[in-house]
């Protein structure tokens, strides 16, 4: 880092997140006037337009990459189109004490006045809960399933290599050439077409005019300027935003703003879900170096410079934050944008190249909250690469995370993708899989394993909210073997898929007709080609997700049940329902045996991972190759974020011992602390499961600092991590912290404010972190040896130590 | 104590369920101790079935066996650590109670075979840290083509508690681990005898 970089990153993370209601106001304003004047994707494209031609610019004194979503860097625009936030909100989200947003007087005057009185009752948010059967919130409410577009617009999608070489200019002419080729008298979707195509027009003059306001700005201020330095700079930026995003980049500086042009263009005109991102920025940018090099226009220091300035960007961007929020709730400030890093070319040959390793020293010297990173490791990635990641990863900051790009092919090729564009492809957000430019991939919500269970062991009723909720599928006393059981699980789980995919259809169906996302659509193959918007299906590959959250916890409670209740017959199964229903009072010796002398999964112990094995199958069963409203499929994710934690708070007790309330498993990671027979032995047992049929899965580890010290310490991490995608593992991600620095940190959070960890698909600030998340992080095991039989003598000694002391 | 009776078959399912991480690893299986040469036959068992399933085998050995007894194991074994803890007879006898002929002489023999050899020593201060006793370790290691490298371990002070729990007083108290900068010092002295050395391993 510069002393220019130094700055303009210590601003950044200087900066209070604050809200501001300029977008919401001039969106009000814009629909006020216009709605019912045009078709729906053209008023939103004319809004869209609106937007970009009056909201605030913003140009920092040092800056070399311009432009903000909000009117300077870390104001976070308002939707309420989508989501129309209560003062409520607003004042909870302004004196909360984590993850507070600083929201100024006047927003909420302007929210009082203006933007609640219009958008009550008509914002997506509104609309759907209204639309969604009793049934539906039922389930909701009892926390068997969440729902992401309740909060947020579809969006999951990452950008390919198209704009490096087109401008919107060449966009519009595609979209001129499919208008023409509309065929009014066959076609009976021609009319809609039209309006989808012409809405994809007016967001590409949106965009150039954005960014030619941005020119002036620069300009004008060049003529006052009095450094001749920076009035150079200031001109140069000028000459850029002048040719990008209007025509294509013509050198590394125009291609990094294009992307930031289009990213703020992505999230300006709808809050989609884990922002927007530039997928492989190392393959795209390469032909931009090497030819700055070659020409001299460009040194390794100016690039490296120019990329930090775009990192910088993406820090400035803070996750809109969400409606409905209480004062406990913390969120995160984390907007999931995740640079892939290595990987494969179309061609099959490797993709990483110089530019992977100046982005893996940026992360390791900038450590910024955002943007997220990601390596992508196949056969072919060089050692060398691997190893420079796991350099970073030691710093203990949780980036990056890693890949195994070879398996996330697989899985696209599975779904049915062209294998060029399966290569292209890579994750995006925590561990999803997409085509990169040509897939709309959607998480719709997590779904609650252990919780399906609860209510299987008690006939369809949950006892936390005390409703039927689910089929009478047999009482506890009522099945003869663990077959009989796993049956009526099968039944509830498939139940709730269908009622999870029935609140999908209606929320899929408002989005495509109420809600399109013109500007995305310009960037996403083929929704030009196919006159078709992006929230329609007009993407190449459609895919929507369910995450299903808990496998650890369901797996090691039906290997207690099948060992205890079936097979020792030690307890009725309804004894132990009635055990749970107290919460293990007065039952602690059962408790502690559930806990320690029964199977579980992550020890490679094939009793416990064989019931994994069938969990997930029925899971993927329940939910693989179903069709969606916009004409894409579902598919099984296997992923928790935090959600682990809320669906932990409202399941009772569990047959592994699992006290009521408390987080359950998260990711594909056992139990919190009942991996006992070291890392090698997770992996064994993660490897277990068939990813492939997944859309992505996600394993956290964490490891003693110690234990990866010197080139022996990188070394054994980098074979553990090449052994785990042997076996087709899809992604790992370490936490280098040990227990006691976080316990230090809890007690002492003003001087450990910078300390970021791993949470689940991203990395976060410790102190931001909700009690019982930071509590779930120690209480991840932490692994001081690598092998099975080292964990097994180490315990024999921890063991020891014990009985002694 | 901490143990239990293990069969080979047991021993090897356990070894086994870890090898997909040594295929890439080049990572295996070490034998210590105690002293594994104490069970010398079962270690042959296990070190042979251990070479039928093609894993790679270390045995880390104080050296005090029959000889019989270390060739036989030796020839099993793909890299032996073997432990000289002082030079000088005397001060061997003093400290561990025992004469360290046996243990050199077994190293002559050893060397004699093929399998590489890390010598281990471990560095107390005040006891063998001298020049002295590592410019001969050292020499005696050069002189041995099958040695590949001198391992210096620092002493540190966990056998305390240990002794503590056994209810023993602790046999070198007060002693401090040597600082990174007085292993550094000795692992130049050592490779000034030309052989490579280390700390730790």
């Amino acid at each position: 880092m510069n002393e220019r970089t130094r700055r303009l990153r210590q601003e950044s993370l200087d900066l209070r997140p604050s809200i501001s209601s300029e977008r919401a106001e001039l969106l009000t304003d814009f629909y006020q006037e216009h709605f019912g004047r045009h078709s729906v994707p053209v008023l939103r494209a004319l809004s869209f337009f609106h937007l970009c031609q009056n909201k605030t610019l913003y140009l920092g004194e040092e800056e070399l990459i311009v432009g903000e979503r909000g009117p300077r860097p870390k104001a976070v625009p308002t939707y309420p189109e989508l989501n129309c936030h209560s003062l409520e909100d607003l004042r909870i989200l302004d004196s909360r004490p984590k993850t507070s947003y600083q929201v100024p007087e006047r927003c909420l005057e302007a929210y009082e006045r203006k933007v609640i009185p219009y958008w009550q009752g008509r914002s997506m948010r509104d609309r759907i809960f209204a639309d969604l059967p009793a049934e539906w919130h039922e389930a909701y409410e009892a926390g068997i399933y969440t729902e992401f577009m309740e909060q947020r617009a579809p969006g999951h999608t990452v950008l390919d290599d198209k704009i490096y070489a087109k401008g919107m200019l060449d966009f519009k002419k595609d979209i001129a050439e499919s208008m023409a080729a509309l065929n009014f008298a066959e076609d009976p979707r021609a009319q809609e077409k039209h309006e989808a195509l012409r809405a994809m027009g007016i967001a590409c003059d949106a965009v150039i005019l954005f960014a030619e306001r941005h020119a002036e700005l620069a300009e004008n201020r060049a003529a006052v300027e009095e450094d001749p330095g920076r009035r150079a700079e200031l001109e140069k930026i000028g000459e850029v935003c002048r040719q990008v995003p209007a025509g294509a980049p013509r050198d590394f500086h125009e291609a990094l703003q294009y992307y930031w042009f289009c990213h703020l263009a992505v999230i300006t005109e709808l809050n989609g879900w884990d922002a927007f991102n530039p997928g492989h920025l190392d393959q795209h940018l390469l032909p931009f170096l090497e030819q700055g090099l070659a020409e001299g226009s460009l040194t390794r220091e100016s690039a490296r410079e120019l990329l930090e300035a775009f990192f910088i960007k993406f820090n400035n961007h803070p996750a809109p934050p969400k409606v409905g929020v209480t004062a406990a709730e913390s969120g995160t400030y984390t907007d999931f944008a995740n640079i892939n890093i290595g990987g494969l070319l179309q061609d099959g040959s490797d993709g990483s190249n110089e530019i992977s390793h100046i982005l893996l020293d940026i992360v390791d010297e900038m450590h910024l909250l955002q943007p997220s990173t990601n390596v992508q490791v196949s056969r072919k990635t060089p050692d060398a690469l691997l190893d420079h990641t796991l350099r970073v990863v030691r710093k203990g900051y949780g980036f990056p995370s890693i890949f195994n790009a070879d398996t996330v092919v697989e899985e696209q090729i599975r779904q049915g993708k062209s294998l060029e564009d399966a290569r292209a492809g890579g994750c995006s957000g925590c561990v999803e899989v997409g085509a990169f430019g040509k897939e709309a991939y959607i998480l719709t919500g997590y779904f609650n394993l252990p919780k399906v269970l609860e209510l299987t062991l008690h006939n369809g009723f949950d006892p936390k909210t005390q409703r039927q909720l689910g089929p009478e599928t047999g009482e506890a006393a009522s099945f003869a073997d663990f077959d009989e059981l796993f049956n009526a699980f099968e039944r509830q789980l498939r139940h709730f898929v269908d009622l999870k995919i029935h609140g999908n259809q209606i929320i899929e169906s408002l989005y495509a007709r109420q809600m399109p996302a013109p500007f995305l659509s310009v960037l996403i193959d083929d929704c030009i080609a196919e006159g078709r918007d992006y929230n329609a299906g007009g993407a190449r590959y459609n895919n929507t997700f369910i995450q299903a959250v808990g496998i650890g916890t369901i797996t090691d409670s039906l290997a207690a049940i099948k060992e205890l209740v079936y097979e020792k017959a030690s307890n009725g199964l309804d004894e132990l329902v009635a055990i749970l229903d107290q919460d293990f009072s007065e039952e602690e010796p059962l408790r502690q045996r559930l806990l320690h002398r029964t199977h579980k999964y992550g020890n490679d112990d094939d009793y416990a991972d064989d019931i994994m094995r069938r969990v997930f199958q029925s899971a993927f069963e329940a939910i693989d190759g179903r069709p969606t409203a916009k004409g894409g499929t579902y598919r099984l994710e296997m992923l928790p974020t935090t959600c682990h934690v809320y669906f932990g708070s409202i399941t009772g007790a569990t047959p592994d011992g699992r006290l009521d309330g408390q987080p359950v498993s998260e990711g594909i990671s056992p139990v919190q602390g009942s991996d006992r027979s070291g890392p090698t032995a997770v992996l064994k047992s993660a490897g277990k499961m068939d990813h492939v049929k997944t859309g992505g899965t996600l394993l956290n580890m964490k490891f003693s600092p110690s234990l990866l010290e010197g080139q022996a310490g990188i070394d054994n991490l980098a074979h553990l991590v090449r052994s785990y995608f042997k076996m087709d593992g899809h992604h790992v991600q370490f936490n280098v912290v040990n227990a006691e620095l976080l316990r230090r940190a809890q007690a002492d959070p003003a001087s450990h404010r910078d300390l970021i960890v791993r949470v689940a698909g991203y990395s976060d600030y410790f102190c931001d972190l909700s009690p019982e998340l930071q509590e779930e992080i120690i209480a991840r095991t932490e692994h001081g040896s690598f092998g099975q039989a080292e964990a097994r003598s180490e315990r024999a000694a921890r063991r020891d130590e014990v009985l002694v002391s | 104590m901490a143990g239990r009776a293990m069969s080979v078959e047991e021993i090897l399912e356990v070894v086994l369920k870890d090898r997909i991480f040594y295929d890439d690893s080049g990572g295996g299986v070490t034998f210590s101790g105690g002293e594994p040469l104490r069970q010398a036959g079962f270690l042959r068992a296990v070190l042979e079935a251990c070479r039928q399933s093609r894993l790679h085998t270390v045995v880390d050995s104080c050296g005090l066996a029959s000889q019989e007894d270390l060739l036989s194991v030796a020839e099993l074994t793909d890299l032996f650590l073997f432990d000289v803890k002082m030079m000088n007879e005397e001060k061997h006898r003093r400290y561990t109670g025992v004469s360290n002929r046996q243990i050199l002489s077994n190293l002559e023999a050893l060397g004699r075979m093929e399998q590489p050899i890390w010598l281990r020593v471990p560095v107390i201060p005040g006891v063998n840290d001298d020049a002295e006793n590592l410019g001969a370790t050292a020499k005696l290691a050069a002189s041995i083509p099958s040695v590949e490298r001198v391992c210096l371990l620092p002493y540190h002070p966990l056998g305390e508690s240990k002794s503590r729990r056994l209810e023993r007083d602790a046999t070198l108290p007060e002693l401090q681990s040597p600082t990174p900068g007085d292993m550094q010092n000795l692992v130049e002295l050592v490779e000034a005898e030309g052989i490579a050395a280390s700390i730790g391993g």
